[in-house]
């Protein structure tokens, strides 16, 4: 099923877009431009989605200063389950789905392990991956492409990434060099979910939204410094298109990027 | 940090260690395929932390190299037997060692072949004797010629200085009058002067597809497998094409030839034999299971194996079944005629390795570590 619906239509899809870059344009580096290519198509087919989510989090925003909201804040202050209870009968009311706000994110999810599934397998250095990744690929598909080249720029793709610089050899931490893309990852998640993520209110989605875009650069910056770097890649690329999608749709909130981390310093409990 | 957020936090650690399990996982599966040889009285078989030695009557094991399993030491590739007792592997970080074949004593080595800093220097195929020199085709790109002796080297190709292939010699070479011919992943045949190391082909022959295991040599030709779905009759003076015969599936491992036809498998799951004068089909025999290892063919039988774990014994002018076995786990490995014994390695079963009789069919003895 996992592989049906998820991990062959990928590593063929990837296999597909590689053809064509490098044996039919002859462009080099063609692994890391279908990574890009891959991750630009999976932002297309999202789209809805996040628009969807990203309409459904506006809405959430003005409810906290709905007057029903307020008053039910107040009115249950002392009894949280029944303020839940309202809470949701109210979002209910007004076609407000309260995990809206990370399902954009939790979305990702299945996609990082698809295509890290995917790229390592694709990647596949020695006789028994290599024999099991052939049992993944279409017939048509050609079989020119096997074994595909893994060198994108400084890095290898199958690999995690580490930008060597001779003169760092000697210090003990960095001596197999700098984690260039894992920083820049951890920087352009934090980036994109606080530029793209209103404020959220202080119910259990809006907890959850909250807690997604503390963890999330840290999760997928340990994904990016361990893992191989195609799929350091992807996270790159993905957050630079959601922050140019959520600009282009008018719903960066620039003056948010500092004045929500002092909210969130500031707030009780 | 807000008190809601943390209610999330086991729950986004324990997802994080799940996908990186998984992906671990992926990252520490078996790499390589058993690699089989013998010298007549004994079968050396490399499969991961050891090479172990099987006595050929009675299936016990005479040594196991490294005694201990170490970390990061680990042998797929199929021993080379010689010079006078010694015993050649190659193991899974590029190295070779050299070992007394009659107690596994260390004799030299380990000797690291190269380094190209990108974590994929593995020996897959089998080093070659000749005399007293040895070749080792490696994942880094280079096929080095080194003194079966003491390790010292001789040669690379290509040469030190200049890049690698652009992609790993799982290959091991076939040898003859004074060339050595590699097939390598990057989809070319090679063929390079034994003394020297120079190519003599000017640029490889282009295949179309990945080479993964030896060339046979018939007479004044090459017959090779490819990932292209075909196998490709070549001379061996020019690398011209006499002929090629399309597959169903890639052809992985090398044809066997006897009585003026060549026998191989694809990963579709066919068995074919064709003719070497002019790849015409003679028979053709899906099987359940994809073929990855070549067949091995002795005294009018050919004896091929299944990636799912089929063993059989066919006539082999007509494909007429003789016997089968069904095996557990994976048989990945060419299977080795040895006397009276078809020897067969498994992978990810319970025992290791299988001694047949070749006439009837029954076991004989199983080893298991």
């Amino acid at each position: 099923m996992w592989n049906t619906v998820i991990l062959d239509p990928m590593i063929n899809s990837l296999l597909f877009i590689y053809d064509l870059l490098g044996r039919q344009l002859g462009l080099a580096g063609a692994f890391g431009l279908a990574i890009i290519a891959f991750t630009i198509l999976i932002r297309l087919i999202t789209l809805p989605l996040t628009v969807r989510s990203q309409q459904s989090m506006q809405k959430m925003q003005a409810m906290q200063q709905d007057e029903r909201f307020l008053k039910l804040q107040k009115k249950y202050k002392d009894n949280k389950q029944k303020l839940q209870e309202e809470q949701l009968k109210l979002y209910k009311e007004m076609g407000i789905n309260p995990l809206s706000g990370c399902l954009p994110q939790l979305i990702q999810l299945p996609v990082i392990f698809g295509l890290y599934g995917a790229i390592i397998r694709a990647l596949s250095d020695s006789p028994v991956p290599l024999l099991e990744f052939s049992k993944h690929i279409y017939s048509s598909i050609s079989t020119s492409v096997i074994p595909l080249d893994s060198h994108f720029l400084w890095m290898d793709l199958g690999q995690p990434e580490r930008w060597r610089l001779d003169f760092l050899s000697g210090l003990p931490f960095l001596a197999d060099g700098i984690p260039v893309l894992a920083i820049v990852v951890v920087i352009t998640t934090y980036l994109q979910t606080k530029l793209t993520t209103p404020t959220a209110p202080t119910t259990q989605g809006g907890g959850m939204t909250q807690a997604m875009n503390i963890y999330m650069p840290l999760l997928l910056g340990y994904f990016a410094y361990s893992l191989a770097s195609g799929l350091a890649l992807y996270f790159f690329i993905s957050n630079l298109l959601a922050i140019v999608q959520a600009a282009a749709m008018k719903r960066v909130d620039w003056r948010g990027l500092l004045s929500r981390a002092t909210t969130l310093v500031k707030r009780p409990g | 940090m807000p008190s809601n957020s943390l209610r999330f936090l086991p729950g986004l650690i324990a997802l994080s260690l799940w996908l990186a399990g998984c992906a671990g996982g992926s990252l520490n599966a078996a790499s390589g395929f058993p690699g089989l040889t013998s010298d007549g009285e004994t079968a050396f078989l490399a499969y991961g932390p050891a090479i172990y030695a099987i006595d050929l009557d009675s299936g016990a094991l005479r040594w196991r190299y490294p005694a201990e399993p170490q970390r990061d030491l680990s042998f797929f590739a199929a021993p080379a037997v010689g010079p006078g007792d010694h015993l050649i592997v190659g193991d899974f970080t590029n190295r070779l060692h050299a070992l007394d074949r009659r107690n596994g004593a260390l004799v030299w080595g380990p000797v690291a072949l190269g380094s190209n800093g990108a974590n994929k220097e593995h020996i897959v195929g089998g080093p070659v004797l000749v005399g007293e020199r040895v070749f080792v085709p490696s994942s880094d790109g280079r096929l080095y010629a080194r003194s079966a002796i003491d390790g010292s080297g001789l040669w690379t190709f290509p040469a030190e200085g200049q890049p690698a292939l652009r992609q790993a010699l799982w290959a091991s070479p076939t040898i003859v009058e004074g060339k050595v011919f590699v097939g390598s992943l990057d989809h070319h045949l090679y063929a390079v002067d034994l003394e020297s190391g120079q190519p003599v082909w000017p640029e490889g022959v282009d295949l179309s597809g990945a080479v993964a295991d030896a060339p046979a040599l018939v007479g004044d030709m090459l017959l090779v497998g490819s990932f292209s779905n075909q196998l490709v009759a070549l001379m061996t003076g020019g690398g011209q094409v006499a002929w090629s015969f399309p597959t169903d599936g890639w052809v992985w491992g090398s044809p066997s030839v006897a009585e003026g036809l060549a026998y191989f498998g694809d990963l579709s799951g066919t068995l074919y034999a064709v003719s070497i004068e002019d790849g015409a089909l003679v028979w053709r025999l899906p099987l359940a299971g994809g073929i990855a290892a070549s067949p091995a063919v002795a005294d009018g039988q050919v004896y091929a194996v299944t990636e799912n774990g089929s063993l059989m014994a066919r006539q082999a002018s007509n494909s007429d079944p003789a016997w089968q076995a069904n095996l557990e786990g994976q048989l990945l490995t060419d299977p080795l005629v040895a006397g009276d014994n078809l020897l067969v390695a498994t992978t990810g079963g319970s025992v290791l390795l299988s001694a047949y009789d070749r006439a009837s069919g029954s076991v004989r003895w199983t080893f298991t570590p």
